[in-house]
């Protein structure tokens, strides 16, 4: 019985009760999964291993006692090797994310790539919102990079600025990403007449070659990686997912990435960021003006799209529908559907889904680089 | 964090932000206007090619 004792010989009932409080946010995020549907691939893995990281003395965790010295514990393990070493996580995910993505839309009609740059816009407003509340240029750019709307870059930028706040930064990703019909349609109305919603767009697609969409990922992946070599990781991931996907040569290889490499990696991923999810590092008020700045860079993202359509709309003949540039996010699909789903409430006749798709694979795109980008920038203001 | 914010400090990290900001903008649309006129030409190539195939 003392040696049992012995063990939480030094836990402070306050610890104690802020482990309680993460154990019940844990439950929160598992319930938000299972119940709402929440982002649930990401969110039940964070719960979960958000009640793991908390419990007291968790066997998860590295723990130190004077008979066995250091026991090394899987999810810390987890953590180091596979997210604070070498971002091997987020990056894997990449591959598989680049293979289910088709770039058709976007290929053929490039213009859309625009959206994908300006819808980016959210990010760079939030950081520097973040810096003017206190946050210094790291985490201020962590936090921005919420509004890239893609959880393993946000996942990725804020471990290599090694922000405190990795945990408040994913949960506030993935929250919002699940919540883009809720978010994206009030801010598409605050931009918007009923007039602008109603503008008609005909959908002519060109033919994609095969070798135009074999060349596109390398392309993308010189380019990126020119402008800002930071990127190289993160677009050339994605792209050799998307080559291996078009090449049409490894169908087995792109099938095993869309599927079990994605899964594996999403299963392993969440439970790992959750290691910082503990007691300590979460509950702060911090956490709280994350989440509050998360929420303003998705909205400002949608806006800088639908404005940037607005202003298109001055130098074109036939006007692109502004609702289109919102969906210049990466939250794909949702934030095409919600676009569609707009214009259809508006006039039964306008279906603006491929247009909206194509902007939003091209989010895709912008999402990445802007990471890439700001990797690259900011250090050297450091 | 709170208990150690400087207004100056803030206001210095605001300007950085700035920078970052037109820098990180400008070079998104780079890429982006890079990667459209990339796919044109891939077009005009890959179609005229096309073409004579099927002539």
């Amino acid at each position: 019985m003392d040696a049992f004792l012995s063990t939480y010989s030094g836990l402070e009932p306050k610890d104690f009760l802020m482990q309680l409080v993460m154990m019940v946010i844990g439950g929160l995020l598992i319930y938000l999964a299972v119940k709402k549907d929440m982002e649930p691939t990401l969110l039940l893995p964070m719960g979960f291993g958000a009640i793991l990281v908390n419990l007291p003395v968790s066997g998860v965790l590295t723990q130190h006692s004077d008979a066995l010295g250091e026991v090394t514990g899987i999810i810390e393990w987890l953590f180091d090797k596979g997210i604070e070493v070498s971002e091997a996580l987020p990056l894997f995910l990449f591959i598989g994310i680049g293979a289910m993505i088709d770039f058709g839309p976007v290929l053929s009609n490039p213009r859309m790539l625009l959206f994908g740059a300006a819808a980016q816009f959210g990010i760079f407003m939030t950081f520097s919102l973040a810096t003017l509340l206190g946050f210094d240029l790291r985490d201020a750019a962590s936090i921005g990079i919420i509004g890239a709307a893609d959880g393993p870059t946000s996942i990725l930028v804020s471990q290599t600025f090694g922000s405190a706040y990795i945990s408040a930064i994913a949960v506030a990703a993935y929250s919002y990403m699940a919540l883009v019909p809720i978010i994206q349609p009030f801010a598409i109305k605050l931009a918007t007449t009923k007039k602008d919603r109603k503008i008609r767009m005909t959908y002519n697609p060109k033919n994609v070659s095969k070798t135009t969409r074999i060349l596109f990922p390398i392309i993308v992946t010189i380019i990126a990686g020119l402008v800002a070599p930071a990127s190289v990781a993160l677009v050339g991931f994605l792209m050799f997912g998307n080559l291996i996907r078009e090449c049409g040569r490894l169908e087995s290889l792109s099938q095993t990435a869309q599927t079990s490499l994605a899964n594996l990696v999403t299963l392993f991923l969440g439970i790992t960021i959750a290691f910082k999810m503990q007691a300590a590092e979460f509950l702060r008020w911090e956490t709280l003006l994350i989440m509050g700045l998360g929420l303003f860079a998705f909205v400002f993202d949608s806006i800088s799209g639908v404005l940037f359509a607005k202003l298109m709309n001055l130098f074109l003949k036939n006007k692109i529908n502004p609702m289109v540039g919102a969906a210049g996010i990466s939250a794909f699909p949702m934030s095409a559907r919600v676009v569609q789903k707009m214009g259809i409430k508006e006039d039964s006749q306008n279906h603006l889904l491929m247009h909206a798709v194509g902007a939003n694979v091209a989010g895709q795109i912008g999402s990445v680089v802007v990471g890439g980008l700001i990797l690259a920038i900011v250090p050297t203001l450091l | 964090m709170f208990e150690n914010y400087s207004w100056d400090t803030a206001f210095a990290n605001f300007m950085d932000s700035l920078e970052v900001m037109g820098l990180g903008m400008g070079g998104v649309f780079v890429v982006m206007l890079l990667l459209m006129a990339a796919i044109t030409i891939l077009a005009k190539v890959t179609g005229k090619k096309k073409d004579n195939e099927n002539k």
